[in-house]
């Protein structure tokens, strides 16, 4: 029996393994020639919807919020600095219509129904990619095929070494006493192999603002904004023969934030507090061989503790001070196989999650929440063409035991697409898809104190979508563009407008809206020299998303808030394999505050600059120091993407960087 | 390369910085018109006053930055003339602003902080040369009108709202709005030559706003707990200090008309005329509310006969200002801000 080894390697360019601007795949063991593994090799276009890690090294983010804003469709929300809470939204569907995958597991919090994008690390990312309705290669979670649009994180972590050992640490300093410590290192063994990683941050906050005020300007510094959090994990993992992964991971975060809230005119008294632990336990099984049909088996265990504190709230109690437990636990599937000699593949999954909250100091009402969900799908190749369809089905079973508000929801959440083959010397490859989304409002938006409206509905929304790429040069200069156009039916829109600070929010069933825009995407690389190379990335996005419940209304027709219709990105970079230089621009447009189009809820737009350079060298070849600055917010814009919750001017972040293997 | 300095170049470009301007501040004398505050929304700074000119009808939103320069702040809560001066109560931004009546002309801001922490300003009454403030944190504050300042804090109850004033006593509404659902049922009734607390009255349920009438008597809205228990309207006879009377309607809202209230019900959607000589409604349906989305305020304007009503829409989109004649009819309607509140008129 002939065993060989097989790395195989994205096209795209790169001469690092560090710095892996290719995609470096775990090795396959092909132990007979009849039997067939799933190799997932990322063409140049694909790159279009991804961040890689060239690009996720220059920006050297805070958070994987600053990193997936960059992306095509991305919008982001964003609550302050660093700390500051992240939601983003997708073609203008909220957070919660949109999955966000960490490593095959999907980020959910039933209390809030946001993934809060501030509390996911960066420094361990290696690659995030934006994948639609039917891309099944990672075998993602039931819930999040279901939800359509994905976002997936992978990790170093998580990914497999080709070394025995592997290390990547840094330390970073920057403005407004930002600090931070990261260390993960991977040790292999055969076919297990440990990782251990895990990292402190801390931040005092205190940057300087301006924020307009009638005629004026109203300036001061940042007050009650010190931050820390920290966490720390292992993840263990064996490979089996025939392509069989299994993985088991714990991590600890803890997080400790003051919360400074809006900026409030004359007024800058905040003190309100916030502390929260998270424990995480997740485990899967992945098989790649293909014979028997791919699939996936994962589990996950989630508890998340946090506490609450407004200390000079003007009660009898002297303040208020509640606190929350989020339980989670799911399990499920996913099979992805072929019929009828690999034209033909199946898929099918299903999934459970239970949720309960418990809250003191607060009227909650304890909900627990079950929701079933199941899958089954189909694609099919005829020629050049590629069909596909699924159809998937959510049942939500929830108890408030309190309010004896028990609800039952079930929702059928059908999918089709339709591609080709590339075409011709541009290789044009045009796609259409079409997929319904739901999900029920969350636990916050229902139930909160009297700011949950517990008449709120599901929303459903249908969406839309029709894309073209092409790659009409990819020789010594590569240059890759995607077009597309979607148009999403949204039944009641859920949209919650903060009010007195963070965790307190207005909450609205919008009714019905209408979202439509298009996309467009550019990456052009030229190798400058044999040593030298320059690489340049435009996305820009085009965005309406608009009211038309009531024709009566006041809002009919307008933008809903903070929904900006024009956002750019782009960035640029010259690089050696010792030193590089990038800028990075981004543009989003102005808003409005309120869903009323008029003046006084206008929200200026922004455009910021930041740039970065580094210089790399290795010692004994195996070892790699990294030495990196980046200034952000070049030109002290003074800005915010959420009325008076303002943002830092020009910031510094210098970082040393470390990696073994 | 080229490619490379035209990014480079449009970058540097486009990030040029704005010029900042000096303000221009409006100073005309104001007349025949009508300033109306516009609470806006909690942390959006974004409370105004709309001036509306009733020569023209124009309604001007933006009025208070283009008389002082600068935003109002977050939340204003309540606004009074008093002799050449104008007060107005900015909750969120904790500030007492003070402006020359005849243009609106900025006399004073005044920070409302004790230590570090807000006292949240709610509610202003003026009286024998002082205006006396209802803050949040459990105090009246003495305003001084000729110094403009702060003199003195009198402790009250939790959450204190509404106040009136009948010869040398002050009354004021403890709500405890902040410790719901378990609110405060008591008036807190101050001497107002030693400025100190006298004793409380018990007046039932979630006391707001308190008003006086000609007769001495102090009126009271108790406005139960927003579910099970009811609003009410409560009458303490100021001699004695005691609650003598329960009315049995609901009740949002009351204004002094002449020998009149006007009394707005939200529940019975009417605006209905009460006579407080002989303590009994003379209209229970004056004007139905079924042409106001959300009720916000009143005001009487006995030169013109009229009762302005402001309509806060869904709170969330700007609100009107709706004109009604002495005969109940709707007379004009105005666009104004976010919220709208209090009136004042300019003849």
């Amino acid at each position: 029996m002939k065993i060989t080894s097989v790395f195989v390697f994205g096209s795209f360019l790169g001469f690092s393994q560090v710095i892996d601007t290719i995609r470096v795949l775990p090795p396959i063991e092909i132990i007979r020639s009849d039997l067939r593994m799933t190799t997932i090799v990322y063409t140049p276009v694909q790159w279009l919807f991804r961040l890689n890690s060239r690009q996720i090294h220059d920006l050297n983010a805070n958070d994987a919020g600053e990193l997936i804003q960059r992306l095509p469709g991305v919008n982001m929300r964003c609550y302050g600095g660093l700390g500051g809470m992240k939601t983003i939204s997708f073609r203008g569907l909220s957070n919660q219509d949109n999955a966000i995958v960490v490593d095959g597991f999907e980020v959910n919090n039933a209390q809030t129904g946001l993934a809060n994008l501030a509390q996911l690390e960066s420094d361990n990312i290696t690659m995030i990619e934006r994948s639609e309705a039917h891309n099944y290669y990672h075998l993602p979670p039931v819930s999040a095929i279901l939800k359509g649009n994905t976002l997936n994180l992978i990790t170093f972590n998580s990914e497999i070494s080709q070394d025995s050992l592997q290390v990547r640490a840094n330390v970073k300093y920057g403005s407004f006493g930002h600090k931070d410590v990261y260390l993960a290192t991977k040790f292999k063994r055969n076919s297990r192999q440990i990782s251990v990683f895990g990292k402190y941050r801390h931040a005092l906050g205190n940057y300087p603002f301006t924020v307009q005020n009638g005629q004026s300007n109203y300036s001061g510094d940042r007050e009650n904004n010190e931050y820390m959090d920290a966490y720390a994990g292992a993840l263990y993992s064996r490979q089996f023969l025939l392509g069989g992964r299994l993985r088991m991971a714990y991590t600890y975060k803890v997080q400790d934030q003051q919360l400074p809230g809006a900026v409030i005119l004359y007024n800058s008294s905040a003190d309100e507090y916030m502390r929260s632990d998270d424990h995480s336990v997740t485990a899967d099984y992945t098989s790649n061989y293909e014979n028997n049909g791919r699939y996936r088996i994962y589990g996950s265990l989630n508890r998340n503790v946090m506490h609450y504190d407004d200390p000079n709230y003007l009660n009898n109690s002297g303040g208020l001070y509640s606190i929350y437990t989020n339980n989670s636990a799911n399990a499920g599937f996913v099979n992805y196989k072929d019929l009828y000699s690999y034209k033909v593949k199946l898929m099918f999954g299903a999934e459970s999650r239970y949720s309960n909250l418990s809250a003191e100091g607060v009227d909650f009402g304890n909900p627990e929440r079950l929701v079933n969900q199941a899958v089954l799908g189909i694609d099919n190749s005829f020629g050049r063409i590629k069909g596909g369809a699924k159809l998937g089905v959510a049942h939500n079973l929830e108890v408030n035991k309190e309010r004896a508000q028990n609800t039952q929801e079930i929702a059928f959440l059908p999918s089709a697409m339709l591609s080709s083959m590339e075409i011709g010397r541009l290789r044009l490859k045009p796609s259409l898809n079409y997929q319904r989304s739901f999900r029920m409002p969350s636990f916050n938006e229902l139930y909160y104190n009297n700011i949950g409206n517990s008449a709120l509905n599901p929303e459903i929304a249908d969406q839309f979508y029709l894309s073209l790429t092409a790659a009409p040069f990819r020789n010594k200069l590569g240059l890759y563009f995607m077009g597309s156009a979607f148009y999403n039916f949204v039944d009641n829109k859920i949209v919650a407008i903060p009010t007195k600070n963070l965790m307190v929010w207005a909450i609205q069933n919008i009714g019905k809206a209408r979202v439509y825009g298009a996309e467009a995407s550019v990456r052009a690389n030229h190798a400058l020299t044999s040593n030298w190379k320059s690489e340049l990335s435009v996305g820009y996005t085009f965005l309406r998303s608009i009211d038309v419940t009531d024709v009566n209304s006041p809002t009919y027709g307008h933008q809903i808030a903070y929904t900006p219709v024009h956002t750019i990105n782009a960035d640029f970079s010259v690089s050696s394999k010792q030193v590089g230089i990038s800028l990075i621009a981004s543009y989003v447009s102005g808003r409005y505050a309120l869903n009323e189009n008029i003046s006084a809820n206008e929200v200026e737009g922004f455009l910021l600059l930041d740039a970065g350079a580094w210089y790399r060298f290795n010692v004994k070849g195996e070892q790699q120091f990294t030495l990196q600055l980046n200034v952000k917010n070049i030109s002290n814009e003074s800005y915010a993407y959420i009325r008076s919750f303002v943002m830092p001017g020009r910031n510094y972040l210098i970082t040393l960087r470390y990696a073994l293997h | 390369m080229r490619f490379t300095k035209l990014f480079i170049i449009s970058l540097l470009f486009v990030s040029c910085k704005k010029e900042e301007t000096e303000p221009t501040i409006e100073s005309t004398p104001l007349q025949n018109g009508i300033v109306v505050l516009c609470e806006g929304l909690f942390q959006q700074n974004n409370s105004t006053l709309s001036w509306i000119d009733l020569n023209s009808g124009t309604v001007e939103n933006d009025f208070y930055n283009k008389r002082v320069g600068r935003g109002l702040g977050d939340t204003g809560n309540d606004m009074i003339r008093y002799g050449s001066k104008i007060y107005v109560a900015v909750n969120v931004s904790s500030t007492i602003e003070i402006h020359r009546a005849s243009d609106f002309a900025s006399l004073k801001q005044i920070s409302m902080v004790s230590g570090s922490d807000s006292k949240q300003p709610r509610y202003l009454l003026a009286h024998q040369g002082k205006v006396y403030i209802t803050c949040f944190d459990g105090f009246v504050d003495v305003l001084d009108t000729t110094s403009m300042t702060i003199t003195q804090r009198i402790a009250v109850g939790d959450n204190p709202e509404g106040l009136a004033a009948v010869g040398n006593k002050l009354y004021v509404a403890n709500s405890g709005g902040l410790n719901f659902p378990d609110f405060d049922s008591t008036v807190s009734v101050i001497d107002l030559v030693t400025n100190t607390e006298l004793y409380t009255i018990n007046v039932g349920k979630n006391p707001g706003k308190v008003i006086s009438d000609l007769d001495g008597d102090v009126y009271v809205i108790v406005r139960g707990d927003y579910a099970g228990i009811p609003s009410r309207l409560k009458r303490i006879d100021s001699t004695t200090d005691q609650v003598v009377e329960t009315f049995p309607f609901h009740i949002n809202d009351l204004v002094l008309a002449g020998s009149e209230f006007f009394i707005a019900s939200t529940e019975n959607s009417a605006i209905s005329r009460f006579n407080w000589s002989s303590e009994s409604v003379v209209q229970s349906s004056f004007i139905t509310l079924s042409g106001i989305t959300t009720y916000y305020g009143m005001s009487y304007n006995s030169a013109q006969s009229a009762l302005y009503i402001c309509d806060a829409m869904n709170y969330t989109n700007s609100g009107y200002v709706r004109k009604y004649g002495s005969a109940g009819q709707v007379m004009n309607s105005y666009h104004v801000g976010l919220n709208p509140s209090k009136i004042l008129f300019y003849e």
